[in-house]
Formats: structure tokens, C-alpha cells, sequence
């Protein structure tokens, strides 16, 4: 997701681009003084922004940025793989304090590491795999020291992870770990609703409405947690995600709600209700507030939601290629709405 | 800087609690438990990837909890409408439920397997009285299908005429469906001492004897092995 800096630097670009473009073409003439202060203004935001790291100045710069975050997500895959499976073919020969010295030390010593990573090459990519692997290795750190130890697994390890990586995302403005983070929170206080039924904490897992309660709070927490500004859309795409699937689960399984021991069918019928209302919602508050991944995960989870509607209504009923042919008419019945909302954006702009 | 001290705080501080919680219940066990241990309960160790430990192994015909009537069904947390399905065979109507946790008491068997009988299951550790006989570990107890029948035979299995396969009797039944945990670290001196004694054997042609300690705060290792 390109951060509000980037952004920046491709409005200066494309005004660059557009102003040659309306001069040759006649359209204005500007004075060279004036052309001067504005292109000297622009040379020293765009100094500016580029000395923050995070941006790329040119199209090649970016295509090299692409690949640099692709090699960061593997570097970080292989590098706690490498760690997972030196700990794993070592662990049987080494006493005690070996072990716990060799799931401890690792979080501890990569931290610094991140610190000075993130001081030393500014544009964070060295410093996000790191912290990844950071993050990873203090998960195996608190497994095996259940597993030494022989203790019942426990939600705290989500917490303590989540909140580890959190502070690392926010601590150096690191998107890696802020996911990490999130999911790590998240499935925390998704799995507080075991607390009231009773249940084990990983059945917590298999109740929905915890999960739509996450969503929503997800979806509020750039609202009042100042951060870097690029963390926004990452907090509300997870909080859309985790409202659309657990809509369009409990849609379909309503032995998944809290109210689970009376009748799943009226629930499913509830929740189909809730679905009908709550998506289109979604969306339009997504197009309302220009948040493009909210409008986008909405319009997804709306697709979705009709065709799984589709099936339970008509499967059964018409002939296959009936059914194809209206879920074919339905497509362009989309298209069509999705156009005449884009029109008068479109007037407006 | 402060959020990294932060973060390695939050190491520090994860990795204390831990170990002093399990330090202070290793300090002095609550019980003792003598068990057998044979090649085939054992994971782990040497140059397996995983790590070394002892297996908690149910006996299959075990797994139904004995003695578990419906007020104690309803102790740990299931509702009416799952407790009048105990007893009965499987039907349409019935719902695979959550399952709910329980302490449960385990008494290793004598037999050639060795393996683990499930004697009682309580909501509470307090509940369940410890003894030398058994340990007590967390579970998690389900109602599911039980089936009595005899097993298809494979003349059966390509029967496709209606009513050509043997019908299951699917028997709803309260049963341990998950030890937590399920298996006992063992560490680098004492899966030296099984290995070597129990090398060359196979499932549970041999024994050798392991003691099992148990904390008080429901804590379970094993302390030595013979």
C-alpha cells in the first residue's frame, strides 16, 4: 500500500508530467520565474521525502522497492526456517540451561539489532525482516518453553507476541511486524469469548461473534491511536477482513454463534439479515471515506454473499445452466450499479 | 530507544514468569507416580526433529468417561439438550457440541500396552484427590459418536446395493477427547537413559520404569527415570 509520502511524490511527478504536456500542447504558458519557484519547491519536498527512505522517485525505483519487499518476506520466511531447524536438530543434545539459552537470547539480541538497522538503512526493509524474524523467534521461544516445561498451551502467548511485534512496528514504523501484531492481538481478544461459555481457549476460535467484535475494533483504532499514517490501511483492511468472514460464516454456520444451543437455522437467518445490511455498508462507508481496501474487501465479501445466497435459493431448483446464466446476469446487474455510483464521483471530481 | 527496552522487557519478563512459576512447583512436588514406559510411547530425541517426550496414550475403549451422569455433564458446562443425546444412537438431529475442559484423572494399565485408562474427569483439580496410583492433567471433554459395530468388511465396503453396507450404531458418548498436555518433555539425560535401555525394542516388548511428579498448581514432568 503506498504510503502518504509516496503518494506525494507521484502528484508532484504527474503534475511534472501533465504541466509538459499542456505546454506543448499550448494550453498555458507559465513564466520561467514562476515554472523556477515551483520546480525548486517540488526538487526540495521531493529531497525531503526521500531522505525519509520510504519513497521511490522514479517508476524503476519502485519496480526495485516491489522486489526488495518480496526478498524481505523471503528472507524472513527462510531465516527463522533456518532457526526453527537448527533449534529442532540440536535440541536433543543439549542440557537445560542450553536450551533455554538457545530460545531466549535470540528475541533479546535481535532487537538491538533492529534498532540499529532501522538507524543505519532508512528505508526500513533490513530492519522489518529482522523484526519479523524477531517476532517469530519469541513465538518458539514461549512454545518450547511450554513444551519444556509440559504447560497447557494459552492465549497469553498471542498477547505477549502481538504486543511484541506492536511495539516493534511502532517503535521503528515497520509494516511486517505491525500485521504480525495485529493478527497476534487480535486472535487474543477473539479468543476472550471462550471466557463466558466456559470453553477451552482455542475453541474461542469457533465463536463468531468475538470475531465480528474484533473487526469492528480494528476498524476504529486509527481513529484514536496515532501512528504512522501507512499503519491506517493495514488496521482497517484486517478489521473488514475479519467482519466480512466472520459475516459470511456465521451466514452459513450458525452453530459458530454464541447462541449456538438454540435453533442455528433462525441464527443463520439473523446473521443473513445482518449480512444483507451490514456489507453494502461496508462499502459504501469505504467509498465515503475514500478507503479503497475497505471498499474493496466490502465489495468482495458482497459478491460473495449474494452468490452464496444464489446457491442456497436456486441450486436446487433450476437446471445448472440456468443457474450460471442468472449468476451471469447478476454480474452485469453489478457492473451496472458499480457504474452509476462511479458517475457522479466521477462529476464530482 | 525505549521501544526496544520495552520490547526486550516484555522477553525478559514472559520468559521469568515462566520459569519461576515452574521452578517454585519443581521445588517441591506434590506426588509421585511410578510408570512404565516402553519404545513406543516415546517421541523424539537423537536426531529426530522433534522433541524428545513421553506420549500420554488413552486406551481407545477407555476414552468414555466413566461414571460421568448427567448432573456431572452439567457440571462442566454442557446444557440440557446435549445430555439427553448421551446414551442414545446418533440421529439428524444431533450437533457435534464444543467441547469443555476438565481435569482428568488417568491410571496407566497393567496389559502388554501400558497404555492410559481415563477414571474420573471434574471440573475442578481441587475435586480430584491426588494418589500415587494415577496423575491428573488438564483435558477436554466431548460428546461424540461412539461406533459399536462391527467394522465393514471389505466385501461390505463395495456392496452398493441399498442397505448392502453394515450400519454403524453411533452411540453419543461423553469422552476425553484431548490431554493437554498430551505428552511429557523428557530431557537430554533421561531420553539417553530410555533410549539406551529400551534400543532395539519395538511398541512394548520392553519396559522401564519413569517417575512422574505432579506440582501443586496442577504442573506435571517427569522427574527421573530407573
Amino acid at each position: 500500500m503506498a504510503s502518504a509520502d509516496q503518494l506525494r511524490v507521484s502528484a508532484i511527478v504527474a503534475f511534472r508530467e501533465e504541466l509538459a504536456r499542456l505546454e506543448a500542447e499550448g494550453v498555458i504558458a507559465l513564466d520561467p520565474s514562476t515554472r523556477e519557484r515551483i520546480r525548486a519547491h517540488h526538487d526540495a519536498t521531493l529531497l525531503a521525502l526521500a531522505a525519509s527512505g520510504d519513497v521511490d522517485l522514479t517508476a524503476a525505483a519502485a519496480r526495485l522497492s516491489a522486489g526488495m519487499r518480496v526478498a524481505t518476506l523471503l528472507g524472513t520466511i527462510a531465516l527463522s526456517a533456518a532457526y526453527g531447524f537448527f533449534v529442532s536438530s540440536h535440541w536433543g543434545a543439549l542440557a537445560l540451561p542450553l536450551q533455554l539459552a538457545l530460545v531466549t537470547l535470540p528475541p533479546l539480541l535481535l532487537v538491538p539489532l533492529v534498532h540499529v538497522s532501522a538507524a543505519r538503512e532508512r528505508s526500513g526493509y533490513v530492519a522489518a525482516l529482522i523484526a519479523a524474524v524477531a517476532v517469530i523467534a519469541f513465538a518458539v521461544n514461549l512454545g518450547t518453553l511450554g513444551q519444556l516445561f509440559n504447560l497447557p498451551d494459552s492465549r497469553g502467548a498471542l498477547l505477549a507476541v502481538g504486543t511484541f511485534a506492536m511495539l516493534l512496528a511502532y517503535g521503528y514504523g515497520l509494516t511486517l511486524p505491525l500485521i504480525i501484531g495485529i493478527g497476534g492481538v487480535g486472535g487474543w481478544l477473539w479468543t476472550l469469548g471462550a471466557i463466558p461459555l466456559g470453553l477451552w481457549w482455542r475453541d474461542g476460535f469457533s465463536v463468531i461473534e468475538p470475531l465480528l467484535l474484533v473487526g469492528l475494533l480494528a476498524l476504529a483504532v486509527p481513529s484514536w491511536i496515532r501512528g504512522p499514517v501507512k499503519f491506517a490501511p493495514w488496521w482497517r483492511g484486517a478489521g473488514a477482513t475479519a467482519l466480512v468472514a466472520g459475516l459470511l460464516m456465521a451466514t452459513t454456520e450458525g452453530s459458530l454463534s454464541v447462541f449456538a444451543p438454540s435453533d442455528p437455522r433462525a441464527i443463520e437467518l439473523g446473521y443473513k439479515l445482518l449480512g444483507a445490511v451490514a456489507l453494502p455498508a461496508l462499502v459504501m462507508w469505504g467509498i465515503r471515506r475514500d478507503q479503497r481496501l475497505v471498499m474493496q474487501i466490502g465489495s468482495a465479501g458482497a459478491v460473495l454473499y449474494l452468490y452464496m445466497r444464489l446457491v442456497d435459493w436456486f441450486w436446487d431448483l433450476v437446471p445448472k445452466w440456468l443457474f450460471f446464466l442468472l449468476v451471469g446476469a447478476l454480474a452485469l446487474v453489478i457492473l451496472l450499479v458499480l457504474r452509476r455510483l462511479r458517475r457522479p464521483q466521477a462529476e464530482a471530481r | 530507544m525505549r521501544w526496544a527496552v520495552s520490547a526486550m522487557a516484555l522477553v525478559v519478563a514472559a520468559n521469568v514468569a515462566v520459569l519461576v512459576s515452574a521452578g517454585r512447583e519443581r521445588a517441591a512436588p506434590v506426588t509421585l507416580t511410578t510408570i512404565d514406559v516402553c519404545a513406543g510411547h516415546m517421541i523424539g530425541g537423537g536426531t529426530s526433529d522433534e522433541a524428545p517426550a513421553i506420549r500420554l496414550v488413552i486406551a481407545q475403549d477407555s476414552l468414555p468417561v466413566p461414571g460421568l451422569d448427567a448432573p456431572g455433564l452439567r457440571l462442566l458446562g454442557f446444557g440440557d439438550a446435549a445430555i439427553a443425546a448421551v446414551g442414545r444412537e446418533r440421529d439428524s438431529t444431533f450437533r457435534s457440541l464444543r467441547p469443555q475442559p476438565a481435569w482428568v484423572r488417568l491410571r496407566q494399565r497393567t496389559d502388554s500396552l501400558a497404555e492410559w485408562a481415563v477414571v474420573e474427569v471434574a471440573p475442578l483439580r481441587d475435586q480430584l484427590v491426588p494418589d500415587a496410583a494415577s496423575i491428573v492433567v488438564r483435558g477436554l471433554v466431548g460428546l461424540r459418536e461412539r461406533r459399536s459395530g462391527p467394522p465393514p468388511s471389505p466385501a461390505a465396503a463395495h456392496d452398493h446395493r441399498p442397505g448392502g453396507q453394515v450400519r454403524d450404531r453411533g452411540i453419543i458418548d461423553a469422552q476425553v477427547v484431548e490431554l493437554i498436555p498430551s505428552q511429557l518433555h523428557l530431557d537430554h539425560g533421561q531420553v539417553a537413559v530410555l533410549r539406551g535401555a529400551l534400543a532395539d525394542t519395538r511398541g512394548c516388548a520392553k519396559q522401564q520404569q519413569a517417575v512422574v511428579a505432579g506440582g501443586a498448581k496442577g504442573g506435571i514432568w517427569v522427574e527421573s527415570v530407573r
